[in-house]
C-alpha cells in the first residue's frame, strides 16, 4: 500500500431507509459507507449489515431454508417480521422468485407484497425486483410506487438491464444494486452508466457478485479488495459501499448431499463462512438465507 | 387571421407575441394547477418561483425575460380545466410513471401533434408509425377530433393523450418536460442553464404542427425551440421562419433522425438463426449449397458513408442470379455494398464497420465468411438453403446487426448485393482504390498528427495497475487494438476501457514523455505510476499486462536488444524463454530494459527511438522475421539499412549469447557501435 489510502479519500455515504421524519415509515433509516481505509483497520465507521433474504415463491428457495422456516415461507409479511425480530437481522431482502414463473403477469401482487412486507417491518428493506428482463419494466414500477418514499434498496441493475431499476430509483427516491461480474472495470463501467442515467452517486451500492467460499469466492474477494483500494486511491466511480449476497452456498454439494441431521449446520456454516468473508473484504451488508446464520454473523461483528 | 399563405411565419409569430402580452396584462385571479408539487411547472423550473396569482405570474414573466412559454403557461393556469377524453394538466403521480417509462426505455421519445391536419388518415398514420416506434404521442388541438372521427383509440394505454382542444393546450407538454427534468434530472427549479440541457440532451422530443394554429398557438409552438425541439411543418402556412416543411409520411422518421431517437430491433427476419453462436463453425464442401468468391469467383465487400438521404434504412438489393437460379455447388460473384449513414459516422470508421461482416455473416446458422476486402469466400449451406436462406437474406442481417451493435453511429443501412459476374468485376477497380486509400490514410497516421492518444485497461481486471497508452504509431501490446479502433470502441462505449488521454504538453520527444500522458496514466494506475515515455523501453518504460504479442529485452553483453513473439517456445540468446520473461515483466509493473510490443510497433517509425530504434535489434525468432519478412524490408530499405535484415540473428545463427556476440560481430551489426545502452 502507498500513502493514498490517508490522503482523505472515502466512500460514499449511502442512506437505506426513510423514518417518518424523513418522509417515510421506518423506525429506523441507516447509513452505510463512509470508510477511510481498509475493512477492520480502525479507518472507518464500519457500519456493517446483516440482511435476512425472504421471497414471494419458495419454489424458487432453498430446500433447507424451506425446511426451517416452515410455514413462514408461505407469509412473506410474517417472514419478514421473524427476520427482524426473532431472527435479529438489521434488514430484509424481499426477492420476487415469483418472477421466476412461466408467463408470470400478476404485477398487482408485486406491490401488495412490498406495501406488506414494508407494514411488517420497521427498518429500511431491500428489494430484489424482477428475474425476467422481458418483466423488468412493469415489476420495478410496481416496486418502486410501492415503496415510494421509503428509501429501498433496489437490485439489481447489471451492465445490459440496468434502465428499469434506475428509473424506478429515480421517479420514487429508492438506492440502487448495481451488479458486475466479479470484474472491476465492469463494475465501474456500470457506476458511470447509471450516473448518466441520473441515479446519484450517493444512491448506488455495488455488488461485486460472488461465488460460493471454495467455489469461486476467491476471486470476488480480490475483485471487492481492489475497488476499495482504487476507491481509497480516489476513484470516484468506485466510491460506493458493497453488498454480498453469496447465494450459491446452499446450492453447493457439501450442503446438498449433507445428512439431515447436518444440513442446518452445514447451511450455516457455508453461508457465515462466505459472508464473514464477503465482511473482512468489504462488504457492508452481506445477505443470507438462513434464519441461524443471522445470529451467528450478529454474535461475531459484536467482538 | 391573416392570410398565411401570403405572410411569413415570424409574423405570425410576432402578432402571437403581442397578444400573449396584452392577455398576460389582463390576467386576473388565482392560479394553480391541481395535483402537483411544482405548482405551474415551466415557470417554476425556469424562474424558481411558484406562482400563484397573477401578480406572481407577471413578476415571473419578466423574470424570464418575457419567455412565451412562462406567458402561455400562466394564461392556460387559469382557464381551468377540461372535459374528459380529455387529460388536460397531468397530475404529478401520472407523471412519474410517464417519466419512468422514458428513463427505462420502454419509451423511446416524447411528440406532440397540434393544430388540425388536412387529411386524418395521414394524421392516423402517423400516430400508428409513432406507437409502432414506441414513441409517447400527445395531441393538442383539432387533431383530436380528426383521429377520433378516423377511429383512432386514444388514451395513455395506447401511448397516444389527448391534452385538450385547442393547440395551446400543448402547453402540458412543456409542463411534462420541465417537470421530468426536475424529478428526473435533478434540475433545480430556477436553474434555466441546466433546464435547457436537459431538455436538449436528454429529452428527446418533436412537434408536428398541423395547419391552422392561430398566431399565439403558432407563438406558443415556435416558443419550444428554446427547449430544443425541433418543429415540423406538417401543415400549410409556416414558411419564412425556422420551422422545417415535412411530408405527413415523413414526419416521424425526420422527427426521429432530428433528435436521434432509436428502435432497438432484437428479432432479425431471417429464416435462420443468428447468433455469436454459430460464429466459430464452418461450412464444409460438402454442406455448401453455393459458395463466393475464395478464388473461384471474384468477389469482395466494402462498406461506405453515404449522405442521410441516399440511404434508405433496412433496403437490401440483390443484383444478378439468387440462390435458386443456380444449382447446388454453385460458384457465383458477389459484391457486398453496404452504405451507412449517421449523424455520428466517420469515414474512419468505415474500414473498422466493414470488418465487422465478418463476424455478422458468421453469426448465421448457416452462412460463412472468411477474410476480407477483395479476398473474401462467403458460403450458404445446403441446410439454410432448404430453410429458405437466400443471398438477401445476408443483406438484411448485416442490416438490422450493424444497426443494432452500433446504435449511437448508424441512423441507416442499406445494403446491395451483386452476384453479376460483368457488374462485380466492373466494381472491383473502384473497390480497390478506396482500399488503397484507407491504407495510406491509417498508415501515413502520426502521433504529432494527433491531440489524443487513447488508453486501455481492459486488462486491469488481472492487471490492477497496468494502463496501455494506444497511440497511431504504437498499437496496444496485444496488438488487437490500434489507435482507430480505440477513437471508435471510445465513441461507441464512453464509459468503457478505452479513455481519451490528452497528449499535453511535450516533455521529451524522443523518449515520447508528455505531461497529459503521465496525468493520465498516475490517475489510471491508481497512482503506482507517475510517468512513462513511450517511445523507450530503459527511461520509465509503459507497463505491461501480460497479453504483449512480443517482448524486447535488452542484451547487455552486445548493447542491442532482441525481440521474442510469444508463438516462440524456444530460449532466447538471454538463457530465458518467452513465457520466463513474460513473468518477469508482467502485472502492471515498469521493467526497465524489458518490454511488452506488439508486432506492428516494430515496423513504426516510433519503434523504441529513443534507443535508437529498429537498428539495435539485434535478434529475433525465425517464425517473427518470416511474418514481418516484406514489410520489416520495406521499412529498413526506406531507413537506408537495406542490409539491416540479415544482419538480425535468429534462434539458428545465433541461439546462444556467445554464437551471438560471434554472429554480430562478423556481420558488423551497427549496435556493436552504438552508444552503451546503459
Amino acid at each position: 500500500m502507498t500513502d493514498s489510502s490517508d490522503s482523505g479519500s472515502a466512500i460514499r455515504e449511502v442512506r437505506l431507509g426513510a423514518t417518518r421524519e424523513e418522509g417515510g415509515t421506518r423506525e429506523v433509516s441507516y447509513v452505510i459507507g463512509g470508510e477511510r481505509g481498509l475493512p477492520f483497520s480502525g479507518n472507518g465507521p464500519e457500519r456493517l449489515l446483516v440482511a435476512l433474504e425472504i421471497c414471494d415463491d419458495p419454489r424458487f428457495w432453498p430446500p433447507v431454508v424451506r425446511d426451517y422456516v416452515g410455514d413462514l415461507a408461505n407469509n412473506p409479511d410474517e417472514w419478514a417480521r421473524a427476520a427482524e425480530r426473532t431472527y435479529g437481522a438489521d434488514l430484509v431482502r424481499l426477492n420476487f422468485t415469483s418472477t421466476k414463473q412461466r408467463g408470470f403477469d400478476a404485477f398487482d401482487t408485486i406491490a401488495a407484497t412490498t406495501e406488506r412486507v414494508l407494514a411488517a417491518t420497521t427498518r429500511p428493506l431491500i428489494v430484489e425486483g424482477s428475474n425476467e428482463p422481458k418483466l423488468d419494466s412493469e415489476v420495478f414500477r410496481r416496486c418502486g410506487e410501492a415503496g415510494e418514499g421509503e428509501r429501498l434498496l433496489l437490485g439489481t441493475a447489471e451492465a445490459d438491464r440496468y434502465r428499469s431499476v434506475a428509473a424506478a430509483a429515480l421517479a420514487y427516491g429508492h438506492a440502487v444494486i448495481a451488479q458486475s461480474p466479479i470484474d472491476v472495470n465492469l463494475a465501474k463501467q456500470l457506476n458511470i452508466l447509471l450516473r448518466e442515467t441520473g441515479v446519484p452517486q450517493d444512491r448506488l451500492v455495488i455488488d461485486p457478485y460472488t461465488g460460493a467460499l471454495g467455489y469461486g469466492f476467491e476471486y470476488s474477494y480480490s475483485v471487492m479488495e481492489r475497488i476499495r483500494l482504487a476507491a481509497l486511491a480516489d476513484d470516484a466511480d468506485l466510491a460506493m459501499p458493497m453488498i454480498s449476497a453469496p447465494t450459491d452456498t446452499l446450492s453447493v454439494r457439501e450442503v446438498r448431499e449433507a445428512a439431515p441431521a447436518d444440513q442446518d449446520a452445514m447451511a450455516v456454516a457455508w453461508e457465515f463462512y462466505t459472508a464473514y468473508s464477503a465482511l473482512v473484504a468489504g462488504a457492508s451488508i452481506v445477505c443470507v438465507r438462513h434464519p441461524l446464520t443471522v445470529e451467528r454473523l450478529k454474535k461475531a461483528l459484536e467482538v | 387571421m391573416k392570410n398565411r399563405l401570403t405572410d411569413s411565419l415570424d409574423a405570425a409569430i410576432e402578432r402571437g407575441r403581442t397578444d400573449l402580452d396584452a392577455r398576460m396584462r389582463a390576467l386576473a385571479g388565482k392560479l394553480a394547477y391541481a395535483d402537483t408539487a411544482y405548482a405551474l411547472p415551466v415557470t417554476y423550473a425556469v424562474t424558481g418561483i411558484a406562482v400563484r396569482d397573477a401578480d406572481g405570474a407577471r413578476e415571473a414573466y419578466r423574470q424570464s425575460s418575457n419567455n412565451l412559454l412562462v406567458a402561455c403557461e400562466c394564461l392556460m393556469a387559469g382557464e381551468g380545466g377540461v372535459e374528459g377524453p380529455y387529460t388536460g394538466f397531468i397530475p404529478d403521480a401520472v407523471l412519474r410513471r410517464l417519466g419512468y417509462t422514458l428513463v427505462d426505455g420502454s419509451v423511446t421519445g416524447l411528440g406532440l401533434l397540434v393544430g388540425t391536419p388536412e387529411s386524418p388518415d395521414a394524421a392516423a398514420a402517423i400516430c400508428r408509425e409513432m406507437q409502432e416506434k414506441y414513441l409517447l404521442t400527445f395531441l393538442a388541438g383539432g387533431v383530436v377530433e380528426a383521429l377520433s372521427g378516423a377511429g383512432v383509440r386514444l388514451g395513455l394505454d395506447y401511448r397516444l393523450v389527448p391534452l385538450g382542444p385547442q393547440s395551446a393546450r400543448g402547453i402540458h407538454f412543456a409542463d411534462i418536460l420541465a417537470r421530468v427534468a426536475m424529478m428526473f434530472g435533478g434540475v433545480q427549479p430556477g436553474d434555466v442553464h441546466s433546464l435547457l440541457g436537459y431538455a436538449a440532451e436528454r429529452a428527446k422530443a418533436f412537434v408536428i404542427a398541423f395547419g391552422g394554429l392561430t398566431d399565439e398557438e403558432t407563438a406558443f409552438v415556435d416558443a419550444l425551440r428554446v427547449l430544443g425541439i425541433p418543429i415540423l411543418a406538417a401543415g400549410e402556412g409556416y414558411e419564412g421562419g425556422a420551422w422545417i416543411p415535412v411530408a405527413p409520411a415523413e414526419a416521424v422518421r425526420t422527427g426521429m433522425d432530428l433528435r436521434g431517437i432509436r428502435v432497438t430491433v432484437t428479432a432479425i427476419p431471417i429464416p435462420m438463426a443468428c447468433s455469436p453462436a454459430f460464429e466459430g463453425k464452418s461450412i464444409r464442401k460438402e454442406e455448401m449449397y453455393v459458395e463466393f468468391g475464395g478464388g473461384r469467383t471474384p468477389a469482395f465487400e466494402l462498406l461506405r458513408m453515404q449522405p442521410r438521404e441516399e440511404v434508405e434504412d433496412g433496403k437490401v438489393t440483390v443484383v444478378g442470379p439468387e440462390v435458386d437460379a443456380v444449382a447446388e455447388g454453385a460458384a457465383l460473384p458477389l459484391a457486398i455494398l453496404v452504405d451507412v449513414a449517421g449523424a455520428k459516422m466517420k469515414r474512419d470508421y468505415e474500414p473498422v464497420l466493414e470488418r465487422r461482416i465478418h463476424t455478422f455473416v458468421n453469426y448465421g446458422e448457416g452462412s460463412w465468411h472468411v477474410a476480407q476486402r477483395d479476398l473474401i469466400w462467403v458460403r450458404l449451406s445446403k441446410e439454410a438453403v432448404a430453410k429458405g436462406v437466400r443471398i438477401r437474406d445476408l443483406g438484411t442481417l448485416l442490416a438490422h446487426k450493424l444497426r443494432m451493435e452500433f446504435p449511437d453511429h448508424i441512423d441507416a443501412v442499406q445494403v446491395t448485393l451483386v452476384t453479376d459476374r460483368q457488374k462485380v468485376e466492373e466494381m472491383l477497380p473502384e473497390a480497390r482504390a478506396i482500399y488503397a486509400g484507407r491504407d495510406e490514410r491509417i498508415a501515413g497516421m502520426k502521433d504529432e498528427d494527433v491531440e489524443t492518444f487513447y488508453s486501455c485497461t481492459l486488462c486491469q481486471t488481472f492487471a490492477p495497475n497496468h494502463v496501455c497508452v494506444i497511440t497511431p504509431e504504437r498499437p496496444a501490446l496485444c496488438g488487437a487494438i490500434t489507435w482507430l479502433d480505440a477513437r471508435i470502441a471510445h465513441e461507441i462505449a464512453p464509459a468503457g476501457a478505452n479513455q481519451p488521454v490528452p497528449k499535453g504538453e511535450v516533455v521529451d520527444a524522443v523518449f515520447g514523455e508528455f505531461s497529459g500522458v503521465n496525468r493520465f496514466v498516475k490517475k489510471a494506475s491508481h497512482g503506482e505510476t507517475d510517468r512513462v515515455s513511450l517511445y523507450s523501453m530503459i527511461e520509465n518504460p509503459m507497463t505491461a499486462c501480460g497479453c504483449f504479442e512480443c517482448i524486447a529485452a535488452i542484451v547487455p553483453e552486445v548493447n542491442g536488444i532482441l525481440i521474442v513473439s510469444r508463438d516462440f517456445t524456444g530460449e532466447t540468446p538471454l538463457g530465458m524463454n518467452f513465457s520466463t520473461l513474460a513473468g518477469t515483466i508482467g502485472g502492471g509493473a515498469q521493467t526497465p530494459g524489458f518490454i511488452g510490443i506488439s508486432k506492428n510497433y516494430i515496423l513504426s517509425d516510433r519503434f523504441l527511438q529513443a534507443e535508437n530504434g529498429i537498428a539495435r535489434v539485434v535478434w529475433m525468432p525465425v517464425s517473427l522475421k518470416e511474418e514481418l519478412g516484406d514489410r520489416l524490408r520495406a521499412k529498413l530499405a526506406g531507413q537506408g539499412m537495406p542490409d539491416l535484415f540479415e544482419k538480425i540473428a535468429d534462434e539458428v545463427s545465433a541461439p546462444t549469447i556467445e554464437d551471438l556476440i560471434a554472429f554480430l560481430k562478423r556481420v558488423d551489426h551497427p549496435a556493436l557501435t552504438m552508444r552503451s545502452l546503459i
